[in-house]
């Protein structure tokens, strides 16, 4: 299992493009995704779920990666974190 | 039987004609039988199955999916082709929910736990994530829950086998309370003869939908649905804004007059499109169209408009509830200069703010006031800059210009200019092409800015006047405020002298001045604005040929005799008196007398 702590950088924060990109890419490992936000978690593979999570800017999330191809999940999407996914 | 003195299907000569008043959203008059559309409420009970059922259940489940994501497939290929990128962007966020794993395997798994019916489990489940997105305070996240509603009424009628109810037999005006967009759109595929919405402005999706496929529609009725029952005979009269129900025979032949006059006026107007804007002494007005689509432009060339004089781009904020990408913009203005080549598109900047932006944010006291325009993009650098670079990469068609919104001081235009200066160089060091000699204007709808026209003009290339914002400032009257409708007067001499005063001053200065708001699609005013030195009037494309036809048989002497008469007035009676007067008698063709003695366009939004 991987944990990793990430921020949400973008101005306008986990909403539905966002979203969209970090699931589908979930969706191409077959480790399970989760995160967590203020003790909340959520299955990183629901749209609706990521989107329930309301993360705007600036908030911290916990990113749990558990399977065969988690250490390539984990980098792939930490980097669409980091880069803030794409967005100002 | 005399087909003009028939009365058509559903008219009721025992009852007594009502007419009901809203806002006119797009032009044309439809005469036809209602059809009450109403958002059929789907009803859930709670059932506890038997074992067999259960199995049954989980196919059914799985079947309502598969159907639900077929419609939603269906409609975003529809808005897709028939309408933009961005329409069919909506219906695919949520596509993509309804494809979403949580979602399907929560509801598989708890029909078998709990033996509950489907539609029930459904409804639960989105209420529990409508419940989970209400705790946000954030409009954008808010805003979803639409969505959520949308998807779970869609699988609940594919559950309980219910038809899409957004679709007609026969020719019918729809009436509603409320509209959709996924509900417009559906309807655009029938035979829709017309709109009457109870709620709405011009501005909301099916106003906007409904003039870009051209179907008559009145928002803000505020009582059609209470009075009207499927099948009743109406008249909707998109250009005035009324609706008729039950009319009489003396009404319904005066509107079947009018539509043969319109069509009579339409089609000797035809022959106009390919004729040049000029009076009859040779000067010379560019009249092109203000549009929303890219799939407009087919209907603006057939019209004669000779380029796009306001694009607005608030439509691909509004249709998605977020700011579109760069490259997403990119496309969108791209295809809109290349549909208009070599013709002009003038894109104006994001104006969101007023009405248009993050209704549950916290309210602004004086919206119209506030944060808006030019305004709030300041404040969004980042979205700014990136709406910016879209419009300079589109630019190497070379056939773009570009203009700011709501501009109130010297300062806002300068940093906007800058900003502008910036994405340059940052396209320049990455080796990207765009026109560098691209025409840069802004809007002129702040008294502020004309009183600082001189100032202005000698940092801009032009000039577009937006009428329906400045005659609001200038005369301190929202349009919307039942109260003082009366008091939106677009003759009012101050703002006939304040379009002079920007005109005089943008040619003192060697640039150029033109009218992008609705003044500029009244035909009314046509001869004014071209007495006022008007360089280009850009309006609704229905209405291109009307203002072309009475350009053209209006010498430029003429019109500026009549201006010069007309600003010499001091009420808005006198003006407007003036000005009905003289166009009813000058071009009897185009216009028509009314009951409290005013005059009225044949052609366009009244």
């Amino acid at each position: 299992m991987i944990e990793r702590e990430v921020m949400i950088k973008n101005k306008a924060g986990l909403h539905t493009r966002p979203a969209a990109a970090l699931v589908k890419i979930a969706s191409r490992y077959q480790s399970d995704f989760f995160i967590e936000k203020d003790g909340f978690e959520i299955n990183g593979k629901s749209i609706i779920g990521v989107m329930t999570l309301a993360a705007e800017r600036g908030s911290t999330l916990r990113l749990i990666f558990e399977g065969p191809d988690e250490n390539d999940a984990a980098i792939d999407i930490c980097k669409l974190f980091d880069e803030g996914f794409g967005e100002p | 039987m005399n087909p003009d003195t028939a009365l058509p299907a559903g008219a009721a000569p025992g009852k007594h004609e009502i007419v009901l008043r809203g806002m006119p959203a797009s032009g044309g008059i439809a005469i036809g039988p209602a059809f009450v559309y109403e958002r059929e409420e789907v009803y859930v009970t709670e059932r506890t199955l038997s074992e067999e059922e259960t199995g049954l259940e989980l196919d059914l489940l799985r079947d309502a999916f598969t159907r639900a994501r077929r419609e939603l497939l269906k409609i975003a290929e529809y808005a897709r082709t028939q309408l933009s990128e961005e329409a069919a962007e909506i219906f695919e966020s949520q596509l993509m929910m309804l494809k979403d794993p949580v979602l399907v395997r929560s509801l598989e798994t708890r029909i078998q736990q709990e033996r509950k019916n489907a539609d029930f489990l459904i409804h639960h489940e989105i209420e529990k994530y409508k419940a989970l997105l209400g705790a946000t305070d954030d409009p954008l996240f808010r805003e979803r829950m639409t969505d959520l509603d949308e998807i779970a009424q869609r699988l609940l009628r594919s559950l309980q086998k219910k038809r899409l109810r957004a679709t007609v037999e026969g020719r019918h005006i729809i009436v509603a309370a409320s509209l959709t967009p996924a509900d417009s759109i559906l309807f655009s595929r029938s035979d829709v003869l017309g709109y009457a919405i109870d709620t709405g402005g011009i501005t909301s999706h099916t106003a906007i939908l409904a003039r870009s496929l051209k179907i008559p529609s009145v928002v803000a009725i505020h009582e059609a649905t209470r009075h009207i029952s499927t099948g009743d005979l109406l008249i909707l009269d998109g250009q005035r804004g009324l609706l008729f129900i039950y009319p009489t025979a003396e009404r319904i032949a005066e509107y079947r007059q009018k539509i043969h006059r319109i069509e009579e006026l339409e089609e000797s107007l035809k022959g106009l499109v390919d004729l040049p804007c000029v009076t009859p002494d040779g000067h010379a007005v560019e009249i092109s169209a203000n549009a929303e689509f890219v799939n407009e432009c087919d209907y603006i060339l057939a019209q004669g408009g000779n380029g796009i004089g306001l694009y607005r781009t608030e439509h691909l904020y509004i249709l998605e509830g977020e700011f579109p990408s760069e490259q997403e913009q990119f496309v969108a203005y791209s295809s809109i200069a290349q549909s208009m080549y070599p013709r002009p598109v003038i894109i104006r900047t994001f104006d969101i703010g007023g009405d248009k932006f993050l209704q549950d944010r916290q309210a602004e006291e004086n919206p119209s006031l506030g944060w808006r325009g030019i305004r709030v993009m300041l404040d969004m650098p980042d979205i700014f800059k990136q709406q910016l670079r879209a419009i300079l990469r589109a630019s190497t068609t070379r056939n773009i210009k570009l203009m700011f919104p709501m501009i109130s001081g010297l300062v806002e235009l300068r940093v906007a200019r800058k900003h502008l200066n910036d994405a340059r160089a940052e396209l320049r060091e990455q080796g990207v092409p765009f026109d560098e000699h691209m025409q840069v204007g802004m809007m002129i709808e702040v008294p502020s800015s004309v009183m600082l026209a001189d100032i202005f003009a000698k940092e801009v290339d032009f000039f577009s006047i937006g009428t329906n914002d400045l005659i609001q400032y200038l005369l301190a009257v929202d349009r919307n405020n039942d109260l003082i409708t009366d008091l939106y007067q677009e003759f009012h001499p101050s703002v006939l002298r304040a379009i002079r005063h920007v005109v005089n001053t943008a040619h003192e200065a060697g640039i150029w001045a033109g009218v992008c708001g609705e003044m500029a699609g009244n035909p009314m005013s046509s001869v004014l604005l071209l007495g006022l030195g008007l360089d280009e009037l850009s309006m609704v494309p229905s209405v291109i040929p009307t203002v072309k036809e009475i350009i053209r048989s209006t010498s430029f002497e003429e019109a500026r005799r009549f201006t010069d008469t007309v600003l010499a007035m001091a009420t808005a009676t006198e003006t407007k008196t003036c000005v009905a007067e003289y166009m009813r008698v000058r071009y009897p063709d185009f216009f028509t007398p009314v009951q409290n003695g005013d005059t009225c366009p044949i052609l366009g939004l009244g």
